[in-house]
């Protein structure tokens, strides 16, 4: 039981901080301002995706097979932290959930080609599960790939929606119903595909959230080659299990705030109050930063868990859901809690006049309740635990 | 960055789990407590035996050389069985932090007696309207004598030493004495975790060994620290008891046909006291893990003291919740645990006060020029 860096994490910890120190440049901050390309997207940002590809910085976790550094989960989770906290768009979703479900269960053509275009930067993957029918009961989906007998291929049609990054992911990692017999478990008739969005029949609107831009992406005829299956004929749910597992620790790494809460804490040691004392001196003011500071510490410990846990086993899954609700909660609250010691000027978002640290937090709050129900709701995340962690007795 | 345990923590683990699962069934702590608060001294003798006591001393005063880790894990399993030994304020307040000084020879010879289990010291830290042992008003005068007062001091009538926070020439100083004194007089007090606990007044008393100066601030320091990350540590495994017991029980009970468990809301709300747990515990073992690498101001101390309150404060309130009647009927065993979660909510500070104390760490932090 030692729970801090190795020297040679620290190491790797400064280094991967230095590098992402002045990664993100005024070009991409300006670029980000656009709602299409707050998640990435623009040219500035494929750029830079390619930049950390060719930095070797992409596929750090990686085997080396596949033109990864082959470095341990612990390592991984230390770059993945400093990523996000730097404010750079991090394609989580491709490079670090459905990258490694395709490295491990993709076809050859897959892993020959998709596989490594990841690693050079130079694909984005959209994730396409839930449907206008289909949210939290996943498996109820309706959109189908039917075989066409003749020469292999699906046929697929149907709709998704809130497809992230769907109106420039370079393919869609899709969930369809491949076995319509009323006779089996609606879990147990799913197949996963690898959807190239330039196909025909491919189409997408969008959808303007409260935080950020998603879409509705719709599957007409869409003619698809067996081998951008993923894994086996009716075999997809366990694909999806295996991806929603590493988007809920994705989703609550404390990157996304330790970045944001260092700005908040500068900015509360400069800015005075109208008696000239630092806003930081002011017991409530200093109270919320410290509310915060042990959240985040918190968090960190539980990531740094699960990260350490992968690279023995498979981490817990009681313990994987705790840290999903955990997580998603403590940033909700975190965010009023940083957001209230601006007071009303919190409110003030993006380029406006008066607007505090470019109104980042004024952003985080209109995003944030996405976390608590996306990535598995945390009504079933609770679910998981009280069954998997304490051995209650289920419902049905 | 490692997360497991040794195959020896393991082992006392596993030990002291016997055989302090053995001591605590319900029917012996009924027969125990029924004439007040006690001491296990059949226990306290079996773990002294068993070398659990002193593991985390050096070979040559007795132990077996582990580390503060290996103490903690003890206090994790008085949480879970509730069995009243001194083990918190005798090994954890008093013997850890003075190994330090164990260069000095009387100071080696009362461990090595602790360690034998041929005497009990216990810790008196704090005292009526002031908590904080670094400004104790307990005075040593220049002729070594010690007067004043303390109060809330654990297994006072059966300590034979009594490790106290007092003041010197103003500067903070531990003073170590006989308990059996004709300047030392206890008072029983009666507590909510029915813990045996004493109000020490000293007039004049003699003191055996005196800490004083840049020592004692440290012994001190190290003393408070190891003391507040034993209560976090004892806290996991109550809450992790608690949970459980609720977890057990609500799906025995059935009401409208089914298992209580198997109400979304009941269900829930256990969920929310097993990821209580999970944060109190993985930062207490962050806290522990600062102490053994010798970090004694660390953050993460303060940190777990804040989750160990609110953490007792709300898995106690949800696991009565669940049970209705049955889980504060003194008949059931739930209670011990739920009288104690206010005892580790309010012992070394409350979670507000280091709250407070780690907004100044921020306020200092960021005021002062980098
Ligand atoms: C910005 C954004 C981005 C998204 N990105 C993607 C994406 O890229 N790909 C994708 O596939 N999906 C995406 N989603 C969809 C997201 O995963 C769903 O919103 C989520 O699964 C919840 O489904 P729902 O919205 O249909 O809500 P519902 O399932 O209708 O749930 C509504 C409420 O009911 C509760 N509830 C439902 N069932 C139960 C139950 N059994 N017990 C207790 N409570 C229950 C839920 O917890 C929730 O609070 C995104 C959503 C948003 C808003």
């Amino acid at each position: 039981m030692d729970i801090s860096y190795t020297p040679e994490q620290q190491a790797l910890k400064n280094r991967i901080a230095n590098y992402f120190k002045d990664f993100v440049t005024p070009d991409l901050i300006e670029e980000k301002k656009h709602p299409d390309f707050f998640e990435g997207g623009g040219p500035v940002f494929k750029q830079k995706m390619k930049q950390l590809a060719k930095d070797g910085l992409l596929g750090l976790g990686w085997p080396v097979e596949l033109g990864g550094a082959g470095i341990g989960p612990v390592e991984q989770h230390i770059f993945t932290e400093e990523v996000m906290s730097s404010g750079f768009p991090y394609p989580f979703l491709t490079v670090d959930t459905v990258g490694p479900m395709l490295a491990q269960h993709g076809s050859e053509f897959i892993q020959e080609n998709i596989v490594r275009e990841i690693l050079k930067g130079e694909i984005i993957i959209s994730v396409g599960y839930s449907e206008p029918n289909a949210g939290t009961d996943l498996a109820s989906l309706q959109t189908r790939a039917d075989r066409d007998e003749a020469t292999g291929d699906w046929i697929i049609n149907g709709q998704k929606i809130w497809t992230s990054l769907g109106h420039y992911a370079d393919y869609v990692w899709l969930a369809a119903r491949t076995n319509q017999s009323p006779d089996i478990k609606k879990h147990k008739g799913i197949t996963l595909f690898l959807v190239p969005t330039a196909l025909e029949g491919f189409s997408h609107t969008p959808i303007k959230t409260m935080g950020i831009r998603t879409n509705a992406t719709y599957y007409q005829d869409i003619r698809l080659p067996d081998k951008y299956r993923v894994g086996e004929i009716d075999g997809g749910w366990q694909l999806i299990t295996g991806q929603l597992n590493r988007e809920r620790l994705s989703i609550v790494n404390p990157g996304m705030i330790t970045g944001v809460f260092e700005q908040v804490c500068a900015w509360c040691a400069t800015s005075k109050d109208i008696d000239g004392k630092p806003l930081i001196s002011t017991p409530w003011i200093k109270e919320n930063l410290a509310r915060v500071h042990t959240g985040i510490e918190t968090l960190k410990l539980l990531c740094w868990k699960q990260a350490w846990a992968m690279q023995t086993g498979n981490p817990d899954m009681a313990d994987a859901s705790a840290a999903k609700v955990y997580g998603s909660e403590f940033f909700v609250e975190a965010w009023r809690l940083l957001l209230e010691v601006m007071g009303q000027a919190g409110t003030l978002s993006g380029d406006s006049e008066g607007a505090i640290l470019k109104g980042v937090l004024e952003k985080r709050y209109r995003v944030g309740s996405t976390l608590t129900f996306g990535g598995g709701t945390n009504e079933i995340q609770r679910e998981i635990i009280a069954s998997a962690g304490l051995w209650l007795p289920r419902a049905r | 960055m490692d997360f497991s345990y040794s195959e020896l923590h393991n082992d006392i683990k596993s030990l002291a789990s016997d055989m302090l699962g053995d001591f605590s069934d319900v029917e012996r702590l009924k027969k125990l407590e029924a004439n007040g608060p006690y001491l296990d001294h059949e226990l306290w003798q079996k773990m002294i035996e068993a070398g659990i006591t002193a593991a985390a001393f050096p070979e040559a005063l007795g132990g077996m050389g582990m580390d503060y880790n290996a103490t903690t894990l003890v206090a994790e399993v008085i949480g879970r069985t509730m069995v009243s030994t001194p083990y918190i304020p005798c090994i954890i307040s008093s013997a850890m932090p003075l190994l330090a000084l164990q260069n000095r020879s009387e100071v080696a010879r009362l461990l090595a007696q602790i360690a034998s289990g041929e005497k009990l010291i216990t810790a008196a830290l704090i005292e009526p309207g002031n908590e904080d042992p670094l400004r104790a008003s307990s005075l040593v005068d220049q002729r070594s004598k010690i007067s004043g007062y303390k109060h809330c001091v654990p297994f006072a009538n059966d300590a034979d030493y009594l490790f106290i926070a007092a003041t010197k020439n103003h500067k903070p100083c531990v003073a170590v004495l006989k308990r059996k004194q004709p300047g030392v007089k206890l008072t029983a007090q009666l507590s909510t975790a029915h813990e045996p606990q004493y109000r020490v007044d000293l007039n004049n008393a003699d003191i055996e060994i005196l800490i004083s100066d840049e020592d004692a601030h440290q012994l001190i320091n190290t003393a408070v620290a190891m003391t507040t990350v034993a209560y976090c540590a004892m806290a996991v495994g109550a809450a992790d008891k608690m949970t459980r017991i609720s977890g057990e029980y609500t799906s025995q009970r059935k009401q409208f046909g089914v298992a209580i468990a198997t109400f979304q809301a009941v269900a829930h709300r256990l969920a929310d006291c097993y990821i209580d747990t999970q944060c109190l515990n993985i930062i207490t073992l962050k806290a522990g893990s600062d102490i053994n690498n010798g970090i004694y101001d660390s953050e993460a101390i303060a940190m777990a003291k804040v989750w160990c309150g609110n953490v007792m404060h709300r898995v106690s309130q949800a696991a009565q919740h669940v049970h209705g009647g049955a889980g504060i009927d003194r008949d059931y065993y739930l209670f011990r645990y739920c009288l104690w979660a206010k005892q580790l909510e309010l012992a070394m500070g409350n979670s507000k006060q280091h709250i407070s104390k780690l907004a100044d760490r921020l306020e200092a932090r960021y005021l002062s020029p980098r």
